[in-house]
Order: structure tokens, then C-alpha cells, then sequence
């Protein structure tokens, strides 16, 4: 189909549409109404109760990753209430067994920075090893690892190079006599210096062949003891995708899951990727249900966040001329003003909030001299009275001059417990939890709720979980699942076991939703809007066939119904999914087609396979 | 606002249902248009890493340059007998690195212009923040939601547009085309469809049949997309046009054979990294290694692109960034560092080329910023607002960078104001 498009210059186009509209017989305003969801989401219908058993459904379905077996068995047996009760107190959930066996493969998620920082050297360290310009551990056995890492770095470095030459001439690499060949075998028994010294005088081609002559596993461990700063990112989609699909704790995990949102730090710059490990575990997950104003200063005080809006090298301008004093010709700083104005506009008060530029300035001057201590390799938080400018300031007419690291204190304090505060973060959880637009009863008794208990976010959480409103027609099914939450709804519907979690997160890229990876400080978009498009679409509708096929690489599963019938009803009974008559009613005459007879078979899928993965990828299982 | 675009293209979608509309409405609006084959697009081309401006686009008429660079810098052209390891001469001051052989011809053309010393007003050289500035189009703030590219498009208003207006290769939407207009992420056009026929006849069916406004609506947008695409992916490139290996190649050849389809592109982006050069930039000769390898690729990749074009051309412009420039001075292990201002190759039929624009403002000790850097003589939006301007004809001059009223004073007038611009005037 060949189709062209109308010059599009201006008014003319306005009265093109109106022109169109006569032509249909359709009046303007109605048929803009028809594309709007809202339409439907009227207020009326957030007062009118779910009957229990969709209750059960509701529940099952937005507090959680997707439900599984024995999350509505859970629900049904102690209710609704308590199950949420429970649900909010996570560590009386006894955490999964399967899941701790997973993780245990992951060292690095129970890692501090500085472990971290030691354990998997970065490019910088091993560029600055390779140039003789780093110091290097004492004890020898680190030593050496760490020159052979610069090595393979530095060779890695050459391989552009390489690649050029031995189109020519053939390369001449360098040897040593470990080993040049090119079987991976006689790589396992060595120690990892000596592996890596191995890898090292081997050429490109080499190299692969020797990885890919290895199983699995093996292979995993020497690819990360060649490439130590991608094994902290791979380690921390691994945990998340891991804590998602077992995770007893699955509201624990939504809120962790939020709040890295609301709080986003992207491993796309680089140190990040050594500090999310440590934020995501001991700055939101462990305030995940506690006080705001607590989450908020820890934010504030992580390497994670100094680094990623830039706070760490904003100075005082007074502070800026001695520096350059002692410096010389380093590059001059001063005040940086990034993580003031998304502290307020993103992580408080929202950008209608009701703050200035010049608020901007004025906390930007607060925070002067939050730093991250680098006299020791992944050091944390560090106040630097030097770099803080002591004159008083002035922050949405609160006058503060208490002097130090106070100021920055004073400041957080003050936006926390902010009624914009209130009703910004109230009004973010109910976008997630109850609809796009949630009703304004709803968001006010939230921010009541928040003003009165100082920021206790589960006192809040009960507010909404326990309102009409959440368990209401107007909530029920009314949000689209994010790229996360409908990959992780899926493996969890088909008991998939999830053996290479690395695999799985390419096609979060593929949808839209690259994990850790988020570049702006906004987070992702909660909005249904932001994740249905058509481009997306296909890949979810395709992923969803991939999945039940059993072919997407790092998951497999094994219980297929013996019909696709059989499927539907698993689909309504366990999935908590309600197909609706014309979706199976399409599969059928699709299935049935005599024309697709030949067709039947969909790259080795079996006909129930088909059906679970075209219910997988329906209308249905995108909304939750 | 986005709420209000979105909605409103539902509502388009509603009028109009999906599948036989954009064929009627294609007939329905060629009475009241002028040719649709003349349809501009924009291509936007990201040079990740911070690509070395000044050993790509060499100022060999400047002796700094070769006492910065005693092992990096490019020999000044040799007049009588051509030399692969020389700069080639495009002004007697400045040449191409050799690796860009391929785009001599466009620069004889005068179809290739250059704009140098450009860059950022932000003095960062955080690869990731000046690439956030860079797609954002508002150095030093991060909290902008959009891509300027998408905001470059002109409002559809309402008005159906073609689901490939906005293309990005690749499998995720970049920062750079974020934001209310609608814009795909496709990797590989053959790849851009429902696997197994049978699967894909049931979604239609499903998507199309439920009662689901916004799905119904999106699926039955995905499958029109589709059908389009598939189309497209049937033909091939133009006989003259040698891609060669490599991704960028790859990406310029399905752009083109989407402009080439008429499909209803404005805006395409792709990008192509490795730029960070700080270890052996150069190889044995200042004119090969790491930096020759991937400038030939992208040299042989943009005229491979121009031949694939063909007539098209004359709608096309692309131009090429880079988040910063490079130290001028060169390091201790054949590399450069983070520096800041880098130039710009813009081509297209409607590029008034054949020149180097931009104040050169020097490499001598005083002259480089922060005694370091090339320094910035022209501020990236100044270019890009002038292509958008001129050959989009979006108008909209506070809109497109917040923050940043541009004013056509301040143009390079790099556009050709006798070609496209003239006409839609008329």
C-alpha cells in the first residue's frame, strides 16, 4: 500500500479536518471524545464497588508483578486487607527460597561501593594502570590480576586496530607462554590472573574461540572476569528482574521499583553503575515503606545521586578562588544548580509547586560542599566545609543560615514536609496504583494522610489501598502495564524458570524500557500514553509469542495446556486475565482459517502455545 | 500538552479509522496540495563518544596544530602526487582526513558544507551530560522531557500523520526524538512485523475487534505501520550506491529506502559511536588506525547515501554532531582527551556547500579555551535552528530550544534561500 501525505502548511490544515468531518457526517467535538479514555474513567465510576471476586483480580493484579498461584490463593484464604497489611511489612514475608538461590550468583548485589570499586576495576582505573599511572594494590595476587586486566583492556582498546591489520597483513599478536591456543578447556583450571594473563596473549578471534569453546556457566565467569565493570550492571538488571519474578515480597519490589523511579539514576554514566548497586539496596529498598523525608536525605547523601545531578562538584564561587589558587589551571567551578531544581521540580514539590529560579539558586547554595569523598576508592558521602558557601539564604521565604551541612538539611526538611510535597507524591503514587487521572478526593486524603503523619509513605499507601476509589470501577484495569511489568507478568503467568536474566532485559530494550538505563532524571512515565505505540506494540505482541513458544533466550517453562481452549481457561483462572469472547473468538477464526492451514504451525510452536502467546500479547494482558 | 496531541490524534484515528484511510485520505488531499513528493526530511546523525573534529576536518594551514599533535596530526595535502596519508585540500587552510575520500565529490558538489568550531555553551565534558544537552537541545539543563528533533517536526495538529513520520534505527527511542509527536524505533525494517502470518492475522483480528479504545486504536496504527514498512523493505538501493560494512551504512540505507518509498519521514536519526579515542587514536601513521577505520566508514556510508538518493536528494538534509570536540593538544598514549567545541558536516541538495563556515578562532595558547580546547565560535542550535527553520519551515523559533530565542541573524545561511525555501514561499 502506497500512500501519500497532504502538504501540511498552517490553517489550511485545521479546516482540512473540519472539511473531513463534514464529509463523515461526524460532529468534531464527539469524535475527539471517542480517542480519550478519561471519558470513561468519569468520577462516578470510582465509586462504584467491585464486586469481591474482581476484587481479588484488582489486587492480584496491580500489587503485584502479575499474579501467581499462590498470591491469589494467599488473598483469598486471609483477604484482601490483611494481605495488603502483610504485603506492607515485608520482613514479616518469608522471602522465596528459589529466589535466594538465584541471587547467590550475583556477589556484587551484596557489595559495598568500595567492595565493589576493588572487586571490578573500572576502565578509568585500568587505563590509568596500562599508562603506569595508577597505584596498585600491595598484595600481589591483586596485582597481578589487576595488570592483567589493564591488558586485556588496553588490547581491547587496540582491537579496531587489529581488525584493520589482519584484513591486510596478518597480525602479529604478542605471545606469552601460558597459553595461545585456542582451546577454552585449559583456561577452567587456572587462577583468575593467570586465565586472564592467558586471554591476553591471544588474538581477537582467539579469544572468541576459546570463550565459546566453554559451557555456559564457564563462560559467563570468564567473559565477567574480562569485563569487571559490565558485570556490576549486568548484576543489578539480573537482581531486579530476578526480585521481580520471585520475589514473595512483591509490593515491596513495586515500591522499589517506584521510588528508584521517582529518585532515577542512570548507569548510563558511568560511576553510577558502581553506585546503583549499594542505592537500590540500602537507600530505596530500605525506605521503601518508611518515612519520606528519611528516603529524601538519603537520596541526598548518596554517591549515587551527587554524582548523577552533578551536586558533588558544585562549590561556592567564594570557595572557586582559592581552589584555583592551589590548582593552577584546573578547570574553574562553581555553583551547579542541577540537583536543586529537580530536588524541588522531580523528587518534592513538582514543577507547579510553587518555586522560583531564584529558590533554584538559593538551594543550589545550600548544597555547596555535598560531596563524594575520592581520597579512597568508592567513598561515600562527604561534607566539605571549604566548598560551602556560609552566607545566609533564602528558600521559599524560609530564611537559612544555620552554617554547614545543615543548610542542605534545613532544606530537605522543609521541602518534605511541603503540602505541594504531599500532594506531588500522593498524586504520583495514585497515577500508579489507581488510574491516570485519579480522582481529587482521592489525591487530597492521600496528601491529609502525608501532612499528618510527617511523610510516613505506608500510612499513605493505606490511605489509597484501603480507599473506594482503589477498589472501584474507575481503578479496575485502568492502567496499561509498563515494558517491566508486563515481561515479568508473563514469566510469571507461565512459571517460567528465568535462567539468564542478562538475555531477558535485551527485550526491555526492544520495548522501550531499558533497565537502569532511563537517561533524564524524570523516570519513566506511569502514563498509559507513554507505553502504547505502535512500534512497541509489535514487540510486545512478538515477545509474547517468543515466550510461550519457549524461544527467548534465558527463559524456558514447561506446563502447556493440551488445547487452546484449555489455555483460555488457565488464562481466566490463573492469570486472573478476563479474555474477553471477540479476542477468542479471533484466535479461532485465525486458527481455524482453512487458508492458514499450512500455516498451523508457528516456528515449532504448538497450537496451545499459540494461544498462549496471542493471549499473552492481546489487549487483555497489556492493562493490569 | 502531550496529553492534548495524543488525544487528539486518537481522534484523528477514530474519523478516519485505520487501514483504508491514509490510501483516501491520500487521494483526498492531492486536490488541495502541491506535489507530495516533496516532502523534506531532516536526518540527524550522532557521533557518540566525542569524535575528534580536529583530525577529521584537519586545519593544516595552522602551525599550532602540528606542534599540539607531533604524533597525531594529518600531513598538510601534497600538491603534485596523491598521497593517502594527507590531509585533502578543500580551501587551502582546511582538508578532509583522507579516511573521508568519499566525500570530496559531494564537497565539489558544493552538496557538502561544514560548519566548524561549533558546539555547546556549556562548558561540561561529561560524555553523558553533553549528549543529553545535545539531544535535549538545552545545554545545562537536564529536565527538558523532548528531543529537539521531535520537537522539530511541525504540530500535526490533529491531523493523521504517517506512522513513519519520525524513524529512529535502532531498537530504542533515543533522547533526541522523545516526546509528543509520535516517532518508532525500528532496528531492521525486515524485522518490523508480526512473526508467523498466522499470529499476525489473529492479532489484527484481536486488536481490531476489542473494545479497548486506545489498544484498538495503537494496534490497528502498528499494523498499518507495518504494512508500510514491509513495503518498503522490498526495494533495493540504487545501483551506484556501494554501501559499505558496518552499522551507520546499514542505517543510512533503510532511511533512504524509506525517503526513496515516500512513506510520509520527515525526521530520521542514527548514530554511530566509538569516538573515544583515548588510547591510540593514530596507528603507525597519523593517517591510519582507530579513527581512519570508522571516518572511512562513515565517509564511504554518507556517499553511498547521496548516489542511493538519486533526484531525493534536493529534499534531503543530514547533518552530523558530536557531544564535544577532543583536547587539541594530543596525550601520552597517542590519544586525545574530553575537549569542546567540534564542527558539523551538513549535506544535502539544498546546502549551500563547498565552504567551511564559522569563525575559526585559532589553536594558539591564548586562543583555546580553557588553554586546552578548540574553542566555541557557534552555538549548535544556531545550526540546527537553521535547518529546521529553513527546510522543516517550522517556524516556531522559541519553541524548538527552550530557553534560547534564535534569531536568523544569527544563521550561518548554509541553506540555499534559491532552492526549497524560495519555492514554499511562493
Amino acid at each position: 500500500m502506497r500512500w501519500r501525505m497532504p502538504v501540511i502548511a498552517g490553517a489550511g490544515r485545521r479546516s482540512f479536518t473540519k472539511a473531513l468531518c463534514a464529509i463523515l457526517g461526524v460532529p468534531l467535538a464527539v469524535s475527539i471524545l471517542i480517542g480519550e479514555e478519561s471519558a470513561i474513567r468519569s468520577t462516578p465510576a470510582f465509586s462504584e464497588p467491585l464486586d469481591e471476586a474482581r476484587q481479588v483480580e484488582h489486587v492480584a493484579n496491580r500489587l503485584t508483578f502479575g499474579p501467581a498461584p499462590d498470591v491469589v490463593a494467599s488473598l483469598r484464604a486471609i483477604g484482601i486487607h490483611k494481605w495488603i497489611e502483610l504485603q506492607m511489612q515485608p520482613e514479616r514475608v518469608p522471602e522465596s527460597k528459589l529466589l535466594e538461590e538465584k541471587l547467590a550468583a550475583y556477589p556484587a548485589l551484596r557489595m559495598t561501593t568500595e567492595e565493589l570499586a576493588k572487586e571490578y576495576p573500572n576502565r578509568q582505573y585500568l587505563r590509568a594502570v596500562a599508562r603506569g599511572r595508577a597505584d596498585l594494590p600491595t598484595d600481589p595476587k591483586e596485582r597481578e590480576t589487576v595488570e592483567a586486566l589493564a591488558k586485556v583492556q588496553a588490547e581491547r582498546e587496540r582491537g579496531f586496530l587489529k581488525q584493520a591489520r589482519s584484513k591486510g597483513t596478518p597480525a602479529e599478536p604478542a605471545r606469552n607462554n601460558a597459553t595461545a591456543s585456542g582451546d577454552g578447556q585449559s583456561l577452567v583450571g587456572m587462577s583468575e590472573a593467570e586465565r586472564l594473563i592467558a586471554l591476553a596473549g591471544m588474538t581477537a578471534e582467539e579469544r572468541q574461540a576459546a570463550i565459546r569453546s566453554l559451557p555456559i556457566a564457564e563462560r559467563r565467569a570468564l567473559v565477567e572476569s574480562v569485563r569487571p565493570a559490565l558485570t556490576v550492571q549486568t548484576s543489578l538488571v539480573a537482581g531486579k528482574l530476578l526480585r521481580a519474578v520471585y520475589s514473595e515480597r512483591q509490593l515491596e519490589e513495586l515500591m522499589t521499583s517506584f521510588w528508584f523511579n521517582h529518585f532515577n539514576v542512570s548507569v548510563k554514566k558511568e560511576a553510577d553503575r558502581y553506585y546503583s548497586i549499594p542505592y537500590e539496596r540500602d537507600v530505596i529498598r530500605k525506605h521503601a515503606f518508611g518515612k519520606f523525608e528519611d528516603l529524601l536525605v538519603a537520596t541526598a547523601q548518596s554517591p549515587a545521586m551527587l554524582y548523577y545531578l552533578d551536586n558533588y562538584q558544585s562549590v561556592s564561587p567564594d570557595a572557586r578562588l582559592r581552589r584555583r589558587r592551589q590548582r593552577g589551571n584546573r578547570a574553574p567551578r562553581g555553583l551547579n544548580e542541577n540537583y536543586a531544581r529537580e530536588l524541588m521540580e522531580l523528587h518534592t514539590l513538582g514543577v507547579d509547586g510553587g518555586y522560583t529560579q531564584k529558590d533554584v539558586t538559593e538551594v543550589a547554595r545550600c548544597f555547596t560542599g555535598w560531596t563524594i569523598d575520592v581520597r579512597t576508592p568508592g567513598g561515600g558521602f562527604r561534607f566539605a566545609p571549604q566548598l560551602h558557601d556560609t552566607k545566609s539564604k533564602v528558600v521559599l521565604g524560609h530564611k537559612i543560615d544555620a552554617g554547614g551541612m545543615e543548610d542542605g538539611l534545613r532544606v530537605l526538611s522543609l521541602l518534605a514536609n511541603h503540602p505541594s510535597t504531599a500532594r506531588f507524591i500522593s498524586t504520583k503514587l495514585a497515577e500508579r496504583f489507581v488510574a491516570d487521572q485519579p480522582p481529587a478526593g482521592l489525591v487530597d486524603a492521600m496528601s491529609a494522610t502525608f501532612l499528618r503523619t510527617h511523610g510516613d509513605i505506608r500510612e499513605v499507601l493505606r490511605t489509597m489501598f484501603f480507599s473506594k476509589e482503589f477498589l472501584s470501577e474507575g481503578a479496575y484495569r485502568a492502567k496499561v502495564k509498563q515494558p517491566f511489568e508486563m515481561v515479568v507478568s508473563a514469566l510469571r503467568a507461565l512459571h517460567a524458570d528465568l535462567t539468564q536474566p542478562v538475555a531477558l532485559a535485551r527485550a526491555l530494550d526492544r520495548l522501550g524500557q531499558p533497565l537502569y538505563r532511563k537517561q533524564e532524571p524524570t523516570g519513566y512515565s506511569a502514563m498509559n500514553a507513554e507505553w502504547v505505540n505502535s512500534a512497541a506494540l509489535v514487540e510486545r505482541m512478538n515477545l509474547a509469542l517468543g515466550l510461550a513458544a519457549n524461544q527467548v533466550r534465558g527463559v524456558r517453562w514447561r506446563d502447556i495446556p493440551a488445547t487452546g481452549p484449555a489455555t483460555v481457561e488457565m488464562a481466566r483462572s490463573e492469570w486472573m486475565l478476563p479474555v474477553s469472547e471477540s479476542t477468542v473468538a479471533s484466535i479461532h477464526k485465525a486458527i481455524d482459517d482453512p487458508a492458514q492451514e499450512q500455516l498451523r504451525q508457528f516456528r515449532g510452536a504448538s497450537e496451545p502455545q499459540l494461544w498462549a502467546g496471542l493471549l499473552l500479547g492481546s489487549p487483555e494482558f497489556q492493562r493490569h | 500538552m502531550q496529553s492534548r496531541r495524543v488525544f487528539l490524534r486518537g481522534a484523528a484515528l477514530t474519523m478516519f479509522g485505520a487501514g483504508s484511510a491514509p490510501l483516501w485520505l491520500g487521494r483526498a488531499a492531492q486536490g488541495s496540495s502541491a506535489s507530495t513528493k516533496s516532502r523534506k526530511v531532516l536526518v540527524a546523525i550522532f557521533q557518540r563518544g566525542a569524535a575528534d573534529g580536529l583530525n577529521t576536518v584537519v586545519p593544516f594551514g595552522e602551525k599550532d596544530y602540528y606542534k599540539l599533535r607531533p604524533n597525531l596530526a594529518i600531513p598538510a595535502p601534497v600538491r603534485a602526487a596523491a598521497s593517502g596519508d594527507a590531509a585533502i585540500d578543500l580551501d587551502g587552510f582546511f582538508g578532509l582526513h583522507p579516511g573521508l575520500v568519499g566525500l570530496k565529490p559531494l564537497w565539489d558538489a558544493k552538496e557538502l558544507a561544514i560548519v566548524n568550531a561549533v558546539g555547546s555553551p556549556d562548558p561540561t565534558r561529561s560524555h553523558f551530560d553533553a549528549q543529553d544537552y545535545m539531544e535535549a537541545g538545552t545545554p545545562g539543563v537536564k529536565s527538558t522531557r523532548d528531543g529537539w528533533l521531535n520537537r522539530a517536526m511541525v504540530d500535526a495538529d490533529g491531523h493523521p500523520v504517517s506512522p513513519v513520520r519520525a524513524v529512529a534505527m535502532g531498537s530504542a527511542l533515543p533522547r533526541i526524538l522523545r516526546g509528543a509527536e509520535p516517532a518508532v524505533a525500528i532496528d531492521r525494517l525486515e524485522d518490523f512485523q508480526v512473526r508467523g502470518r498466522q499470529a499476525a492475522s489473529a492479532f489484527s483480528s484481536i486488536y481490531g475487534d476489542s473494545a479497548d479504545t486506545l489498544l484498538r486504536h495503537t494496534g490497528k496504527e502498528a499494523f498499518d505501520a507495518i504494512r508500510i514498512v514491509r513495503q518498503v523493505s522490498a526495494q533495493t538501493s540504487h545501483p551506484g550506491a556501494d554501501y559499505p560494512n558496518g552499522p551507520l551504512a546499514r542505517n543510512l540505507r533503510q532511511i533512504a529506502a524509506l525517503i526513496k518509498a515516500d512513506v510520509g519521514l520527515e525526521v530520521a536519526f542514527a548514530d554511530v559511536g566509538g569516538w573515544d579515542h583515548h588510547v591510540n587514536e593514530v596507528g603507525p601513521r597519523p593517517a591510519t588506525g582507530q579513527l581512519a577505520n570508522l571516518l572511512r566508514q562513515v565517509g564511504d556510508a554518507l556517499s553511498a547515501f547521496r548516489k542511493d538518493l538519486g533526484d531525493r536528494f534536493e529534499d534531503v538534509v543530514l547533518v552530523t554532531m558530536s557531544e564535544f570536540g577532543r583536547t587539541a593538544r594530543e596525550n601520552g598514549t597517542r590519544g586525545t582527551d574530553h575537549g569542546h567545541a567540534n564542527l558539523m558536516f551538513v549535506l544535502g541538495g539544498p546546502v549551500a556547500g563547498g565552504k567551511v563556515y564559522g569563525e575559526w578562532p585559532g589553536l594558539s595558547d591564548g586562543q583555546l579555551y580553557e588553554r586546552r580546547d578548540l574553542a566555541v565560535t557557534t552555538d549548535f542550535r544556531d545550526v540546527l535552528g537553521e535547518l529546521v527553520t529553513q527546510h522543516l519551515q517550522n517556524h516556531d523559533r522559541t519553541g524548538l530550544f527552550p530557553g534560547y530565542s534564535l534569531s536568523p541573524q544569527r544563521f550561518r545561511r548554509l541553506y540555499r534561500m534559491d532552492g526549497a525555501a524560495a519555492q514554499s514561499r511562493a
